[in-house]
């Protein structure tokens, strides 16, 4: 490729600008929408994926009616005998629903004996003074929780209200680090008794059991032990968690996918349109060209060139744009698409994640109709006589 | 050097009229000749011309230049053949106003796949032959209208071609760009070039240079 | 509902479509070209029916070229999905996940051939100076098409019959030793490395003889032969597991995605090695150039799977 041919290209860009700059803009702001798309969901999917795995190997809760119910601290026992569980502990949580009936705190109680599940914790907050925070009955909030306290005017408490009808006033110790708030947001970390005071679940019962089983194949035995010792019960493993995620985000990227895909559509439709608007001075220049020497094969190839690099240029222009839109500006109004506007206020920030395979769906997503629209309207200006340009 | 047997040209046009432009036209061209096609506007001469450039295809006849039959050419060989062996001059310059005028002598050995260097090179050449190096760098629309017809013919110059066409090129000239258009074809003629030129001006009627006139009318050699 | 496994799916199928749409517009086109072409016969309908030829070749060129860069976006969604159905870690439990998935594969490799020869034909036929293939080059495309159109049938058959709920065995059942994938002909893994060897040095001799009918013959082995050693013993070498035999998760990223590059590495070769048996079936016209790219390519290949060998023996000391 010469330099005289990238002057003739730059040439005609310009010349044709008018008849560019519609396609440029539009191509831009699709490609933009479908970045920030595909950013968002992967960054979310990323973030998601990698505190699932913090979770336990199974989660066991007991049921009733179909509806899960408490379940009784003795089974701890019992599961810690079966061969192969590393792990077994009761957790104690639920919603605590706020005086609006819409918006609710998510209360964990943590046994703060259990090593484990205080390496846990810490990962969420700095360590902890377990003393001071025990010394009277204290909470760790995330952020969400934090901004609904300040606008209701509690500084350095809160009172909560036990189903038993008693109040009970909880001091705020600390807030959770601005980073969980992907999945911390409206946690209120509280001892496991507290926690039970609040949530009306009996000394003696629990929401769940957890369990840890390190070796994977070992896994499906275990189940079935299980569902032995205690056939009301309900198991939820990982595995489970994980495809179900997936199938979540890939359900709602379908939805998203299938409505862009109409979007293209029109817009494959209207560059066909707009391309085949053939003018006269544009048949003049080719049958120059033709007259010249240049034949349809290389005036194709020029005009495709010319097209093709609008639609390259608005693909980069857009990919840094949605770049730009998602991890520095936090994609304001396309977030909550994603996040889930139920329940209290979030303002978490994307961790980038970026990786060929995505660029080049979305390349390919965008330039094989981009391509396709082009080609007849191309060819439709390449074969105009050469003898126009003797009139 | 170009060989015509026959050659009829009809135009359709839309209403199922037709128009016999050229009537069995025969003649022949030798090497380096200088050749007149005169004759009135509409008697034929530049629909002759752009058969012979290859830009129109003839209704019938045989056309054979430089031992190759040129009717019968599909287009990527005759865009070859008009990028090689034939220069072709319009009476209205079409150049790209945009560009330079080295640019747009550039212009027909971009798809040739040279490099740049030899395309500088024969640039370079081509401007000297037409006498237009002082304007290299000029933007076309700023040449006066002797100057582009000397980067036209610069352009039609740039791939070494045998024979140079020229439709009626001294219409948009006044006489003093004309004269110097003159000097720059008998430089070609000197050079060994073969020169056709459709014309009714008579400031060529009397060039010694001219070795024949062939006189056009209504689509027939008279 | 299924279909909207993934977004790679979505994405793939929306351009399988277009694809298909263009090559059915080529059909339409080629069908009537080749019924009216003439080229002796100088009228406006010969000339018009010439400028029509430019938009079909175009369209063709442009669906075909697309074509090569679906097939590893292919590899790509396939490697995908195996997040999502259950017991698969890569592309071989997906593609086992129905019955339509190994034919598929096949098939898209093929119609891959199949694409080349076509482009090299029509580069022929351009370059000439009274287009001497130009039936040829449409009545190959019509064959093309009708693969085409069996293709698309199966890509939808394929993503729409895979279950997200029943479990697909992994690559280390389809082929390990229990497997339905052991070694052809109960070769010993020795024995599989000599013919391969020796399958590569014969490709590089017939290649400089210029010997087009055994290069074919040699090649679509040197394929075969290829395929299985990749999977039973080079492929060892990238995973640095000797149990690990699996021709799809060397295309993950943990890999470098060197998968990529062995397997078309290896289509490239063997391509080169049969075109030129196959243009003289079809044109008569071998292209002299096609050999050297055979060498290229093969020792490329060679190259390739044999480092990952020495590089390992080099580092450690022992073979696996």
């Amino acid at each position: 490729m010469q330099n005289s041919f990238f002057n003739f290209l730059f040439l005609l860009l310009y010349k044709h600008h008018s008849k560019h700059i519609a396609v440029f803009i539009v191509s831009t702001l699709l490609v933009g929408l479908l970045a920030s798309f595909m950013f968002l969901s992967s960054s979310i999917k990323h973030d998601a994926l990698i505190s699932l795995k913090e979770q336990p190997d199974f989660t066991i809760q007991k049921i009733r009616g179909g509806r899960s119910v408490d379940i009784p601290i003795s089974l701890v026992d019992k599961f810690s005998d079966i061969k192969g569980v590393s792990y077994v502990a009761p957790r104690v949580f639920g919603r605590y629903y706020l005086p609006d009936r819409k918006h609710y705190f998510t209360i964990v109680g943590v046994d703060f004996f259990d090593e484990q599940l205080v390496t846990w914790i810490n990962k969420l907050t700095k360590n902890i003074d377990i003393k001071t925070f025990l010394s009277k009955n204290q909470m760790i909030i995330g952020n969400g929780v934090k901004n609904y306290l300040k606008n209701h005017y509690y500084d350095s408490y809160f009172n909560f209200l036990t189903p038993t009808g008693k109040e009970k006033k909880v001091y705020i110790f600390d807030t959770l680090q601005k980073d969980t708030n992907l999945i911390a947001n409206d946690i209120v970390l509280v001892d496991i008794n507290l926690a039970r005071e609040i949530l009306g679940i009996q000394e003696d019962k629990a929401t769940d059991i957890i369990l840890n089983i390190p070796n994977p194949s070992e896994r499906t035995n275990i189940k079935q032990k299980l569902l032995l010792i205690n056939y009301d019960t309900r198991i939820i493993t990982k595995d489970m968690l994980e495809k179900e995620y997936e199938n979540l985000f890939n359900y709602k990227g379908g939805i998203f996918l299938l409505l862009f895909t109409i979007t293209l559509i029109t817009f494959m439709l209207i560059l066909f349109q707009r391309y085949s608007m053939i003018n006269n001075s544009d048949k003049k220049e080719i049958a120059i060209l033709r007259a010249i020497g240049w034949s349809i094969k290389d005036v194709i190839k020029l005009k495709i060139l010319e097209t093709l690099s609008i639609a390259i240029l608005a693909f980069l222009l857009g990919i840094v744009l949605a770049y730009l839109f998602v991890f520095y500006a936090n994609a304001p109004l396309f977030r909550d698409i994603f996040i889930g506007f139920g329940n209290l206020q979030n303002s978490t920030t994307f961790t980038p994640v970026i990786d060929f395979g995505m660029l080049s769906s979305m390349f390919l997503f965008f330039i094989i109709p981009f391509i396709a629209s082009v080609l007849i309207p191309v060819w439709k200006i390449s074969i105009t006589d050469a003898n126009e340009a003797l009139k | 050097m170009i060989q015509i047997k026959n050659l009829n040209k009809i135009f359709h046009t839309n209403n199922q009229n037709q128009f016999h432009a050229l009537k069995d036209i025969t003649f022949n061209v030798a090497k380096n000749e200088f050749v007149l096609l005169s004759g009135v506007s509409g008697s034929g001469k530049s629909t002759l011309l752009a058969i012979i450039a290859s830009l129109l295809k003839p209704t019938s006849g045989e056309i054979i230049v430089n031992h190759k039959q040129i009717a019968k050419l599909p287009d990527l060989h005759a865009s070859a053949y008009r990028n090689h062996d034939i220069g072709f001059i319009f009476q209205s310059f079409n150049l790209f106003d945009t560009l330079s005028v080295e640019e747009n002598v550039a212009i027909p050995l971009i798809p040739t796949g040279l490099k740049q260097k030899e395309i500088d090179k024969k640039v370079t050449k081509a401007l000297k032959l037409a006498n237009i190096t002082h304007k290299a760098t000029t933007i076309a629309k700023n040449l006066s209208g002797g100057e582009k017809q000397r980067c036209a013919i610069a352009r039609a110059l740039v791939n070494d071609p045998q024979i140079i066409l020229c439709d009626e090129p001294t219409a948009n000239l006044d006489k003093e760009n004309a004269l110097k258009f003159i000097e720059v074809i008998k430089t070609l003629k000197q050079k060994g070039f073969t020169i056709l030129i459709a014309t009714h001006d008579s400031i060529f009627e009397n060039l010694h240079e001219v070795d024949r006139i062939i006189h056009i009318n209504d689509g027939k050699i008279l | 509902m299924d279909i909207f496994l993934s977004n790679q799916v979505l994405i793939f199928l929306f351009s399988e479509s277009i694809l298909y749409l263009l090559s059915f517009i080529a059909f339409l086109g080629a069908f009537s070209i080749l019924r009216k072409w003439d080229f002796s016969a100088h009228t406006t309908a010969q000339y018009n029916l010439e400028k029509k030829a430019f938009l079909i070749v175009t369209i063709i060129f442009f669906t075909l070229i697309l074509k090569i860069i679906l097939l590893p976006y292919f590899a790509y969604t396939i490697d995908k999905l195996a997040l999502l159905i259950p017991g698969a870690m890569c592309g071989a439990g997906v593609i086992s996940a129905n019955i339509y998935g190994n034919p598929l594969l096949a098939l898209k490799i093929i119609i891959l051939f199949c694409v080349g020869i076509w482009l090299i034909i029509n580069h022929l036929d351009q370059k000439a100076i009274n287009y001497p293939y130009f039936k040829i080059k449409f009545w190959f495309y019509l064959f093309i098409f009708t693969l085409l159109s069996i293709e698309y049938g199966l890509d939808i058959a394929y993503f729409s019959n895979i279950s997200t709920k029943d479990v697909v065995q992994c690559c280390s059942v389809i082929f390990g030793i229990s497997g339905s994938n052991t070694i052809a002909f109960n070769l010993t893994v020795t024995m599989l490395l000599v013919i391969f060897y020796v399958l590569y040095s014969l490709t590089i001799l017939l290649s400089i003889q210029k010997n087009s009918l055994l290069l074919f013959v040699v090649s679509l082995l040197f394929f075969y032969i290829g395929y299985q050693s990749v999977v039973h013993f080079f492929g060892t070498y990238i995973y640095q597991l000797p149990t690990h035999k699996c021709p799809f998760c060397m295309l993950q990223k943990e890999y470098y995605y060197v998968g990529y590059f062995v397997w078309s590495s290896l289509f490239i070769g063997v391509f080169f090695g049969i075109s030129n048996f196959l243009l003289k079936l079809l044109i008569h016209h071998e292209e002299p150039t096609l050999y050297r790219y055979t060498i290229i390519f093969n020792t490329i290949f060679v190259i390739l799977c044999s480092s990952y060998v020495f590089v390992y023996y080099i580092k450690n000391g022992v073979w696996l």
